[in-house]
């Protein structure tokens, strides 16, 4: 198990190295540079801002300092913001959204198994299509259509809760956004996590646990669930980057300081740093949370694991 | 003596899109303590159904009807407590596929276990010490290793003695074992059988053997019921089935084995036709279309299953009486 | 086989009744912003933020700045339709050539051709098409791209798996023995066995395309102003939905009933293609 999990973890560095490297090209050589927009800068002014970001010297110069800097932590300065770094930045902003993602996985993943083990048992014959018709809507419909819908319902509509703003602690603030980031994913997930019970639900070996006279609470425990849930833990990976993309949405439309906030301030303003650094933060979540969806996989299905075991006589 | 297996009037449907179909038309079936019961028939026979209606295994489209009892007592479909009472306790399976049949991501050792555990209530520690012995008993070697073992770590005719140990762990009245040998090759064909004649010595155990191989039966069981097209056609001792086949349909599947002492010239002998579909009951025999001593009566009048002493009943107009050789 | 998947389609209601909705959206599409009286930019002083009514011909209502929404929703349509169906277009041609180049060429090629399409997989696609979108200021055209650019990935993937089991059939063999180059063995032979599943794909990509650049507008980085797609109507909407809710709920509703029966139509096309399925 140790052994995978270092390969693994190994193959993630060229993978990130490459992302890097073409995001930065990317950034480096659009046409025009980050102080277009200004107001018309006399030419030397320019000329002394430049240096003092270091944009005059080569490319290949500035693409070794820029990836120095960030072995030592250091995204470089940003652009807009000009009295802060990229990195403080992005420090102000990861907790939140890391927050607001975490919990909105968390709230996906059990309520889409759980969903999907409801429909996949059918207990009465409107469970199922019932289930499945709400979870295509999740699915397809657009975040940024649900959540306003969610905000006038819920907010002012009914007004149970509220409908923007964060103040630190405050539980009310989160329930919208997390439900509002989750819903598409656990629509998926349940999805996933149907078909492929559907699928265990009619193999041998429930057959021969049934025939043993265990209660089906064990049954779909201990012996459905584990294997029925190997597509959902794959889909984990993908599944934290379009937490990650909806994030974006998620904390402009309720006004969450998080940092994606930032990203798409930064987009607007043509703040190349703070988007470069922000897609890096990214790149390295998503192939860490990648990674570890494959170790949980590897973990569940035994038979990744003992490959080489042969059977006996 | 409380027969350990009573069926009575059975019958097995399944709702589809096209129609109804009659897997199992009315059968009445024993099973006496310390019996070992063999039933054969053809795929589509609906032996398999039979067995998976009384364990109240049906696909959900599936619907039974008819009186079922374990020890005297009656089992009713809806119960799934009851069912569960029965199942693995009083009553244990063993499944034709080896292969698939054991869960894959569990030891062989939790496996057992858990019908100790659940049925009789065992610690793990208790349960595990059980699952060892069991384990031996049916002849795995290296228990102590082999219980913490993954399924696909096992060869099939493991698999396959790790399915009786989990049937046979709770020391139920009855073992039901569909198709135990047929995915296993001939030399572990051999072992298991030899394990199923052990446990015959054991007069507390009755088993059904559901197979379309009458060899395994010969090996094996004391008496024999023959099923076609969802009706038992003829039922007798084992012994008197070979010699003095009754039914025109048991003396076809006796003939079309292949024996030793064959001679080797000429075609081999089959029995015509198909068997019919189970969407449609015809109103005769259902075998008078493939009989060739089928008359006018056996196309118009279905035959009952009438027994003729000895132990002995065959459903047909003109049972056979000569004696093979 | 194309007539036997016509029929088994035609039996699912749920995407006969899509294909029917597709069909209608796309009438209005392209004709209904001529029926009304409005152009998309005019503002009417007179109906400033006034909901759907007959009379004045603001059949969807007016926007805050007094513009009809009718004929904006539409065209807004229109741009996202294209939009989705240009980006589609794109990653069908280079998803199909690309997989079927590997999958018939195999291995070691197909080898470096696949790790590419994983490599380019694992990269978060949407923040890089936002780094382009701001590198490029929005340019629509690279905008066509660079949604296109990710989408060709499974496809790729899809047809060289599709190529992989044509290889074997004996009417690639004759072809190779008669004397075909290659090329001619890709487009006359492999790429018109292997529409099946295109197609099911390309009909399940277009609504990816569309979500992508809906979101992009959403946020500000995609179609700009003037234009507007449905995206940049849905965050109008969203603005102002305390006070003008169908600015909100009605490019909103149009966008989600194309999403829905695009993937209802896919996966009808889908459900009807596959040989597992029987009477």
């Amino acid at each position: 198990m140790l052994r995978y999990a270092a390969t693994r973890l190994l193959g993630i560095v060229p993978t990130l190295f490459l992302v890097i490297t073409a995001a930065f090209f990317i950034v480096r050589l659009a046409p025009g540079g980050p102080f277009d927009q200004e107001q018309s800068l006399p030419p030397d002014i320019r000329a002394n801002l430049e240096a003092a970001y270091g944009l005059d010297r080569p490319m290949l110069v500035q693409y070794g300092r820029y990836v120095a800097g960030l072995l030592r932590g250091d995204f470089g300065p940003s652009f807009k913001y000009r009295d802060f770094t990229v990195t403080e930045l992005i420090r102000r902003g990861l907790p939140v959204s890391l927050t607001i993602g975490f919990l909105a996985l968390l709230l996906a993943v059990s309520g889409g198994i759980a969903a999907g083990c409801v429909a996949a048992l059918r207990r009465r014959p409107w469970v199922d299509p019932l289930v499945m018709g709400v979870a295509v809507i999740g699915m397809i419909v657009p975040v940024f259509v649900i959540a306003p819908v969610f905000q006038l319902l819920f907010g002012i509509g009914l007004g149970w809760l509220p409908v923007s703003g964060w103040k630190a602690g405050s539980v009310g603030d989160l329930v919208l956004p997390v439900v509002t980031l989750a819903l598409p994913l656990m629509a998926y997930i349940a999805r996933l996590t149907r078909g492929s019970m559907l699928e265990v639900l009619a193999s041998n070996f429930i057959r021969t646990a049934r025939a043993k006279g265990l209660p089906w609470r064990r049954v779909i425990l201990r012996h459905a669930l584990p294997p029925a849930l190997l597509p959902v833990v794959s889909y984990l990976g993908p599944a934290s980057a379009m937490v990650l993309t909806g994030s974006l949405v998620v904390e402009k439309l309720f006004g969450l300081p998080g940092s994606g906030r930032y990203l798409i301030e930064g987009a607007l303003n043509r703040d190349y740093t703070l988007v470069l650094g922000m897609t890096v933060v990214v790149a390295t979540l998503t192939l860490t949370l990648n990674l570890v969806a494959d170790l949980i996989y590897a973990w569940l299905d035994p038979r990744v694991r003992f490959n080489a075991s042969a059977p006996g006589p | 003596m409380t027969p350990v297996l009573h069926i009575e009037n059975l019958h097995v449907r399944f709702a589809t899109p096209d129609g109804v179909i009659e897997a199992v038309r009315g059968v009445d079936f024993s099973v006496a303590p310390g019996e070992f019961v063999g039933i054969v028939g053809e795929s589509g026979s609906g032996k398999s159904q039979m067995l998976l209606a009384v364990l109240g295994l049906l696909a959900r489209n599936g619907t039974t009807t008819g009186r079922v009892r374990v020890e005297g007592v009656e089992l009713s479909q809806d119960n799934e407590d009851a069912l569960n009472r029965v199942r693995g306790a009083r009553i244990g399976t063993i499944f034709q596929d080896p292969m698939t049949s054991l869960t894959p991501h569990m030891t062989i050792g939790k496996q057992l276990a858990e019908v100790l555990e659940v049925h009789h209530g065992l610690t793990h520690a208790e349960a595990r010490l059980r699952s060892i012995a069991m384990l031996e008993r049916v002849h795995i070697g290296a228990a102590q290793t082999r219980i913490d073992q993954y399924p696909h770590q096992l060869s099939g005719g493991m698999r396959q003695r790790v399915m009786v140990a989990m049937a046979l762990a709770c020391g139920p009245a009855l073992v039901v074992a569909d198709e135990p040998t047929t995915a296993l090759d001939v030399t572990i064909q051999a072992q298991i059988l030899a394990l199923f004649r052990d446990l015959r010595r054991d007069s507390q155990l009755a088993m059904v053997l559901i197979t379309h191989d009458f060899g395994v039966v010969a090996d094996v069981c004391d008496r024999v019921a023959v099923m076609y097209a969802g009706r038992i056609v003829e039922a007798a001792a084992t012994r008197d089935i070979f010699r003095t086949p009754r039914h025109p349909y048991t003396e076809g599947l006796l003939a079309a084995a292949p024996r030793l002492d064959d001679e080797v010239t000429g075609p081999m002998r089959t029995i015509a036709g198909q068997p019919p579909s189970g969407y449609v009951d015809v109103p005769g025999c259902s075998f008078a279309e493939r009989c060739p001593w089928a008359s006018d009566r056996c196309r118009r009048e279905r035959p009952r299953l009438l027994e003729s002493g000895g132990g002995r009943s065959v459903a047909c107009h003109h049972p056979l009486t000569e004696v093979r050789a | 086989m194309w007539r036997d998947a016509w029929r088994r389609l035609r039996r699912r209601r749920a995407a006969v009744g899509a294909i029917w909705i597709l069909l209608l959206v796309a009438v209005l599409a392209v004709i209904g912003p001529s029926i009304s009286p409005y152009g998309f930019e005019a503002l009417d002083y007179g109906h400033l933020a006034q909901a759907p009514e007959f009379v004045s011909r603001h059949w969807f209502g007016t926007d805050d700045l007094g513009r009809d929404l009718y004929v904006r929703t539409l065209l807004g349509l229109r741009i996202s339709l294209a939009i989705g169906l240009l980006a589609t277009a794109v990653s069908v041609a280079i998803g199909v050539t690309y997989g079927a180049v590997a999958g018939y060429l195999g291995g070691r090629v197909d080898e470096v051709m696949m790790r590419a399409v994983d490599l380019l997989f694992a990269l978060p696609q949407f923040f890089f098409v936002l780094l382009l979108a701001v590198v490029f200021d929005q340019n629509l055209i690279v905008l066509f791209l660079t949604i296109g650019a990710f989408g060709w990935l499974v496809m790729a993937r899809i047809v060289r798996g599709q190529t992989l089991s044509l290889k074997g059939r004996e009417f690639i063999e004759a072809a190779v023995a008669g004397g075909a180059t290659t090329t001619r063995i890709l487009t006359r032979h492999v790429v018109p066995n292997v529409l099946g599943p295109v197609v099911v794909y390309a009909t399940l990509t277009i609504p990816q395309m569309i979500l992508l650049e809906s979101l992009l507008s959403f946020l500000g980085l995609g179609v700009r102003e003037p234009l507007a797609s449905l995206g940049g109507l849905v965050a109008d909407g969203a603005a102002h939905m305390e006070v003008a809710r169908w600015m909100l709920l009605i490019p909103g509703g149009f966008l989600s009933l194309v999403l829905l029966a695009f993937n209802f139509v896919g996966d009808g096309l889908r459900d009807a293609l596959d040989p597992r399925e029987h009477a």
